[in-house]
């Protein structure tokens, strides 16, 4: 039997709550100090924070998990009547899952991938609900109907890489909801998709919460997502709590200075203060004329693999020298094939692409070497595109060597330079790239492409992996790079808000087609196809909570624009 | 299950290539060596008693003094039709002298091949229980040190240790080759076990490593946070994705098994293939060597056809990607 707390308690509860981490050299590290905090039943709660600033630990600890080296060093935690971690390992078991659930950070990744998806639904309603064989069956298909999944009987049998992000964030989400808990975790859930998709994923989950009236405690570093989710919000750094209150108010009149940066630096929607692009255009340095390209499965036993839909169906831009050309779109929408194509990534490309008129090779090692010099590509993953046993200056020394046939001593000194340009921190030059935050790490990548003293610069999603205020920075760096060396920029990215902030025309793609090509202003404030309209919306929507009055007169405007049928 | 179909297909093809290489290699290496079936035959005190002309003329005889091309091909044919010919010197079906040896060897590795992964699976599954924790520690000292051993010292450790000390298994093996297989298995459990134990410190290895990622992965992670079992989180959700590298180890295991059985069979006089591999050298049988060589490669190339199939079974990603 289950008491029934006294209705002034709280539902969730911490007090002092301080988790630390054992560091790798016998001392110990707090990851969440002294955090309180009191939600009554069906409150809705976000902790926003950048990465390291103890907001997952603390989702976690409130279903009585600490990942490995971690322990609770002072305070505790209640959720009801329970303290999950005074709980044997059978009673949090049950408490787990039954009466308060998790939706962890990436549902590419959260699934496990050798089981059906139903399978996994089928396991969770047989420990919590006793359900077994047909009633499991229709229970699972009946959460995936909830959780608005097209066709869940033709779903249930599939294993999770055969379905798209949203659907597999839907079905953990059905799967943390299967026991009807009363708390539920949300830890980044929408990170790793679309913005049309996430805001489809949000309403679904603002609908059960209140369907559950479960209290929600919602983790992010999108202060949009928060302010939409949620009407309390937390602000965590270093482990603490540095400002708390009720959400709107807190974004209007921040307390703090922290919470007022992190608020700053998220990008927004406002096309009137997108750069313009200069008039009259000078040549192109890169341009493109009906760019396709189909992605092949590999050869079989007879013959080549089946060719499917074009990844990228004849797209046409221009690129000129001191202009960024913003690249939009949705995964699979062929952003990621056009840089790979204009960096000589892919072959079997068609259509047209040249350099300063001089046509481009398909392949990088089929180009002559003065031309792969003037194109250099910056990546999504900075430490995946850093070599892991050189040092920072030896990465950034490399083109000099490479391209200009400069001396080590030489391309070391060049590259020191470039790095204390970049603000990279003197000390950290002759570490390896992991012993950087991954702002410095993308900052090299950057230093890197720069050394080559390229015409263009491709960007694909560079900042996706970086904080929102990481990333303001890098965002500026970029800008004024532009400005001194006049590069041409292609900067890709599903972030619609970002790419204005920077891009002087856009390019706007869905399945391969572009929609829409034209200055960033113009086509932000009437866009030429209804997919860029959607677009837009589904951004509009995220923000709506964000009291700026650019935004209130975008939205207002975005209406306007929608019902007269542009 | 058209694509597995197709895969299998393709192997073998590519089984038929490797086999005409092993087979060619296998042939320039008896070339190489110095003498042929005649010289070692004819013990050397009693050389002086033949003339140059006697020696050409059984040379003649046994089809010795043919051209190397002219003897590979006739070897050759023979083999991809698995006929695996007469012996040089006496003339006797090669098949009747290695059908016992094959027998007994196939018996003693087979038991190792079933035994070693089964084996391998309990103790990862008990180590990656609690990475780090003294169960941990001892199996995965335990398989270090066993790992590292070369096999004919645990052969020779174990003949100590068991058959010396303990007196509980003959330290030369005392059987007939054509023994009937029970008895067979009465004696090679001694051998098995030799056999077996850098396969299942290797193959542990591989499985406690993939446990321990999988144990460490989102997906175990939330399942955990679900409420599941731990139980549940090792044997559902973490082994079979940690079998598949496992897999891989096994049929590296069988390849060393062929060449593991050659010392092992020595060191324990057990009357195999490998024994009969090595005696076929010393008397440059180049038809037996060969059919022994090109049976191995075949067992090889099996196994290793057969983990991909497992694998396939186990990883769904791999199966649609065969599919595409």
């Amino acid at each position: 039997m289950r008491h029934e707390a006294p209705r002034t308690r709280a539902h969730v509860e911490t007090a002092g709550l301080t988790v630390t981490y054992r560091d790798g050299l016998g001392g110990e590290r707090a990851a969440v100090r002294a955090v309180d905090l009191a939600l009554a039943r069906g409150a809705t709660l976000g902790v926003v924070g950048e990465s390291g600033s103890g907001k997952s630990t603390l989702a976690r600890c409130l279903l009585g998990h600490l990942r490995p080296g971690a322990r609770v060093s002072g305070g505790h935690v209640r959720v009801g009547d329970v303290a999950p971690f005074d709980l044997d390992s059978r009673a949090l078991r049950a408490f787990r899952g039954a009466r308060a659930a998790m939706v962890p950070q990436n549902p590419l990744s959260s699934l496990t991938p050798h089981m059906t998806v139903g399978a996994q639904l089928g396991e969770l309603l047989r420990r919590h609900a006793r359900l077994r064989g047909r009633a499991a069956r229709a229970r699972a298909l009946e959460l995936m109907a909830e959780t608005d999944l097209p066709d869940p009987a033709s779903l249930h049998d599939r294993y999770p890489h055969e379905l798209s992000g949203g659907q597999r964030q839907r079905i953990v989400i059905a799967a943390a909801l299967a026991a009807r808990p009363e708390l539920i975790v949300l830890d980044e859930p929408t990170t790793a998709l679309d913005k049309t998709v996430e805001s489809h994923v949000l309403d679904l989950v603002a609908r059960l919460q209140a369907e559950l009236s479960a209290t929600l405690v919602y983790v992010s570093h999108d202060l949009n997502v928060v302010a939409r989710m949620c009407s309390r919000i937390m602000v965590m750094r270093d482990g603490a709590v540095v400002e708390e209150g009720d959400a709107a108010a807190l974004l209007r009149r921040p307390r703090t200075g922290y919470a007022e940066a992190l608020i700053a630096a998220m990008p927004r929607l406002a096309p009137e203060r997108a750069p313009s692009p200069a008039t009259p255009a000078g040549p192109p340095v890169v341009s493109a004329r009906g760019l396709r390209f189909t992605h092949r499965s590999p050869a079989g036993l007879f013959g080549r693999g089946a060719v499917g839909r074009p990844a990228l169906d004849g797209v046409d831009f221009d690129l000129a020298r001191g202009e960024t050309l913003g690249v939009v779109g949705e995964s699979g929408s062929g952003k990621s094939t056009l840089a790979a194509l204009v960096c000589g990534a892919l072959t079997g490309g068609a259509g047209s692409l040249r350099l300063d008129g001089r046509p481009l090779a398909g392949l990088a090692r089929s180009r002559p070497a003065d031309q792969r010099r003037r194109i250099q590509m910056i990546f999504q993953d900075p430490l995946a595109s850093l070599n892991p046993s050189q040092t920072v200056v030896d990465i950034v020394a490399r083109p000099a060597r490479l391209y200009f046939g400069a001396t080590a001593a030489q391309a070391r000194a060049e590259a020191a330079r470039l790095l204390a340009a970049l603000d990279v921190p003197a000390e950290t030059m002759n570490r390896g790239p992991r012993h950087l935050s991954g702002g410095q790490q993308q900052r090299v990548a950057i230093a890197r492409a720069l050394a080559a003293r390229p015409d263009v610069l491709l960007c694909d999603e560079i900042t996706s992996a970086l904080d929102a205020t990481v990333q303001a920075q890098a965002i500026a760096l970029l800008r004024r790079i532009q400005s001194e060396h006049g590069l041409a920029i292609l900067f890709i990215s599903h972030d619609l808000a970002l790419v204005a902030s920077i891009a002087h025309r856009l390019l706007v793609l869905e399945g391969g087609v572009a929609r829409d090509h034209g200055p960033t202003r113009e086509t932000l404030l009437t866009p030429g196809s209804a997919y860029t309209a959607r677009l837009i919306a589904a951004f509009r929507r995220n923000a709506t909570a964000m009291p700026s009055s650019a935004v209130l007169a975008d939205e207002n405007r975005t209406k306007k624009m929608l019902s007269s049928g542009h | 299950m058209n694509a597995v179909a197709a895969m299998a297909l393709r192997r073998l093809a590519l089984s038929a290539v490797v086999l005409s290489l092993v087979s060619a290699i296998v042939f320039v290496g008896t070339e190489i060596l110095p003498g042929d079936a005649l010289d070692s035959t004819i013990p050397a005190d009693e050389l002086i008693y033949y003339t140059a002309e006697d020696l050409s003329r059984m040379r003649a005889e046994l089809g010795l003094d043919k051209p190397p091309v002219e003897r590979f091909w006739s070897v050759f044919t023979g083999l991809a039709t698995f006929d695996f010919g007469v012996t040089i010197v006496t003339r006797e079906p090669v098949w009747d002298g290695i059908r016992h040896p094959l027998l007994n060897s196939l018996l003693m590795a087979g038991v190792a091949v079933v035994l070693t992964p089964l084996v391998a699976i309990g103790l990862g599954v008990l180590a990656a229980l609690k990475p780090g924790g003294r169960l941990d520690a001892a199996i995965s000292g335990a398989t270090l040190f066993g790992y590292s051993m070369p096999d004919f010292v645990v052969g020779n450790v174990f003949i100590i240790v068991f058959a010396l000390q303990l007196g509980l298994a003959p330290a030369v093996l005392m059987v007939a080759e054509s023994a009937p297989a029970g008895e067979m298995l009465s004696v090679a459990a001694l051998p098995v076990a030799a056999l077996a134990v850098s396969g299942v410190a290797y193959q542990f290895r591989l499985l406690r490593a993939g446990m321990i990622e999988a144990m460490d992965s989102e997906f175990v992670e939330r399942a955990r946070l679900a409420g599941l079992s731990e139980r549940r989180l090792v044997l559902t959700h973490a082994l079979p994705g940690a079998l598949i590298p496992m897999l891989n180890g096994s049929a590296q295991f069988v390849a060393g098994v062929v060449s593991g059985a050659v010392v092992i069979e020595a060191v324990f006089r057990y009357p195999g293939i490998g024994l009969e591999l090595v005696r076929a050298v010393a008397q440059r049988e180049v038809p037996t060597v060969q059919a022994i060589a090109f049976l191995a490669a075949f067992g090889v190339i099996l196994s290793n056809l057969l983990a991909d199939l497992a694998i396939l079974a186990l990883d769904p990603r791999v199966r649609r990607r065969a599919d595409g």
